[in-house]
């Protein structure tokens, strides 16, 4: 029988410290509508994902309601793009907009605030149909309101695709110019990857991968408020190693509720349950922050010299306490630390407590590093390549994904500040290192793989 | 004669590579049905036929019980006449079965937890709905939510 103060604290998550299930996100495979004209891709994809994802909005309200928990958004990652369309798109001038204006109809259909997978695949080279999506990125994700994109540009195996990195400055820059009547919000529906998950139920750089079923159900949990009320138990006295106690037996719980949510949705849809992705994500509302945690855990302010350490150790437990309560772990599965998302990381920065440079350190702890993160509109691309290449590189010889979803906000200066709304939230703009890269990326070229990638 | 099956006879039939042979109306343990799943040995049912009606044969036996769901409905606020009555009533108009109650009052704070079995209640979103409309802003609120939530979050 459960008991009184099991109940208790059940609900006191919910209610008091923000606990939900982030996102359950459905994966769709859409090799099959593969065809050799943009306009039948542009139907198939519309059809099949209004027929495969009509049932996911009604199935989570359902156990929504059951569980008394909230599930936060529904949503939905395909196949990446610039593989579907390889067929459809052997000239890379072709314009695969058409493509993103159905999956975003398709989204709106079924209810879903976000969609992944207008994405390429290109850390060691790039198809004709790759080339057409980059091209057509900009002008696809400014046209639509809820299709996100990701481009992978470095892999442990591959080494750094130094051409894919300055693409994607300058894919960055043109979205940004594309969206510049709202700050360039098109920007925050775009990562770059290094090692890219193929089960992420995050966005925006949501996608389901190759080595995929047809469809899957990957969840994401959440929980920053939960895990900072037990520290705040905890008190200031407890060494490191019982924080980190602490923060694992949290994470037990949170991913235990993730894992039911993830078993429940795959079975009443008859899809195949993937992963639970054990991410502490934060989002906008007050006591829902992991730059609290940091604090909590004792660094002064989010940003300052320990916050490295206390990330690693952060992150740690998470995984070490979610591992234990699901059997099959996920997608990014690692802290994130968006700026504008999260109002204690974003009040650093606006402070100066924060920086572009400690943010990148803190990547080779957890996994999208460099997040949300506003720098000045006239940043030039070869400087965005360059912070993404640095990022890149570290998640290549440290055989992690790390990833960057950046912001030139036009007309803005740093210390201005822009509001996206909603769970992006509103940031600060970070000032950017005025040393140019432009020399080291006209090289162009790639990155060799590192002697780690020879394990064979 | 009736027989009673247990864990011995599993590891013999499959000692055996048959399947286990038994009556309808024998008995098989719930340890020797678990192993039998275990160790994949199968429990054929012979001589079904004349069997009291009102009795489940063993086939259904085997079939398992249907699950016995539950809810767990918690209430919070200021206390007053007839609280409880207000609650327990309306869980039994919507087909609940109060299994176990835990309530105590706190400085004129009334809180309750109740697990209701779910046997005859058809819809579970109409017994959320229905209880959860009890709620009134200012004086105590009510929360329905499935077992299994607190069974992930608690047990292992």
């Amino acid at each position: 029988m459960i008991r009184d103060e099991e109940v208790l604290e059940t609900l006191r998550m919910v209610s008091l410290e923000n606990l939900d299930i982030r996102c359950v996100t459905l994966g769709v495979s859409l090799l099959d509508c593969a065809a050799t004209s943009v306009e039948t891709v542009a139907d198939n994809v519309y059809a099949k994902l209004c027929r495969v994802g009509a049932d996911l909005v009604p199935t989570c309200q359902a156990i929504e309601r059951e569980l008394g928990i909230p599930i936060v958004n529904k949503r939905m990652s395909v196949t990446p793009i610039g593989v579907l369309a390889a067929a459809c798109a052997r000239d890379p001038n072709t314009d695969l907009t058409p493509i993103a204006v159905a999956l975003d109809r398709a989204a709106r259909q079924c209810g879903v605030d976000f969609l992944g997978g207008f994405s390429a695949l290109v850390h060691k080279g790039f198809t004709p149909s790759d080339h057409a999506l980059l091209n057509s990125m900009p002008k696809a994700l400014a046209a639509t309101e809820r299709v996100c994109g990701s481009v992978s540009v470095a892999s442990r195996q591959a080494g750094v695709n130094v051409d894919a990195v300055l693409r994607m400055g300058h894919v960055i820059k043109d979205l940004a110019a594309a969206t510049a009547d709202s700050d360039g919000i098109g920007c925050a529906k775009l990562v770059v990857f290094s090692n890219i998950p193929e089960d992420n139920p995050f966005m925006a750089g949501a996608i389901h991968g190759l080595g995929e079923a047809e469809l899957v159900i990957n969840v994401g949990v959440s929980g920053p408020g939960t895990v900072a009320a037990a520290l705040q138990d905890l008190g200031p006295e407890a060494d490191l190693l019982q924080v980190g106690e602490t923060i694992k037996r949290v994470a037990f719980k949170i991913t235990r509720v993730g894992a039911l949510v993830a078993r429940e949705a795959a079975q009443r849809m008859g899809v195949t349950c993937g992963i639970v992705d054990l991410s502490l994500a934060p989002t906008p509302a007050v006591g829902d922050s992991v730059a609290e945690i940091l604090e909590l855990i004792g660094v002064d302010a989010a940003g300052g010299p320990g916050s490295t350490m206390a990330l690693s150790l952060l992150t740690d437990a998470v995984k070490k306490g979610g591992a234990m309560a699901t059997a099959a772990v996920g997608g990014l599965s690692g802290a994130f630390i968006p700026v504008s998302e999260d109002s204690l990381m974003d009040k650093r920065a606006a402070e100066g407590k924060l920086t572009i440079e400690k943010l990148e350190a803190m990547t080779s702890v957890c996994s999208v590093g460099l997040d949300m993160v506003v720098v000045p509109g006239d940043t030039p691309a070869t400087t965005l390549a360059g912070i993404i290449g640095d990022v890149m590189a570290i998640g290549v010889v440290n055989g992690k994904t790390t990833a960057v979803r950046i912001i030139p906000a036009p007309g803005k200066a740093a210390g201005d500040t822009v509001h996206f709304g909603g769970l992006l939230g509103s940031g600060c703009v970070m000032p950017v290192s005025t040393v140019s890269a432009e020399r080291l990326f006209r090289r162009g070229g790639r990155v060799a793989p590192p002697t780690q990638a020879l394990v064979n | 004669m009736k027989r009673i099956v247990t864990r011995e006879d599993i590891e013999a039939a499959r000692d055996s590579g048959r399947p286990l042979a038994v009556g309808s109306e024998d008995v098989v343990t719930q340890a020797a049905r678990d192993l039998a799943s275990r160790l994949g040995v199968r429990i054929e049912v012979v001589g079904v036929g004349e069997a009291d009606a009102s009795r489940p044969t063993v086939g259904e036996v085997l079939a398992g019980d249907p699950p016995h769901e539950r809810a767990v409905v918690s209430a919070v606020g200021r206390n007053r006449r007839g609280i409880l009555a207000e609650l327990t009533g309306q869980i039994s108009a919507l087909g609940g079965n109060v299994e176990d109650i835990s309530q105590r009052i706190v400085s004129g704070y009334f809180s309750a937890i109740f697990m209701v079995g779910l046997e005859e209640v058809d819809e579970f979103a109409t017994f959320k709905n229905g209880l959860e409309a009890l709620s009134v802003p200012g004086d105590y609120k009510v929360v329905v939510q499935h077992e299994r939530i607190f069974q992930a979050m608690h047990r292992i």
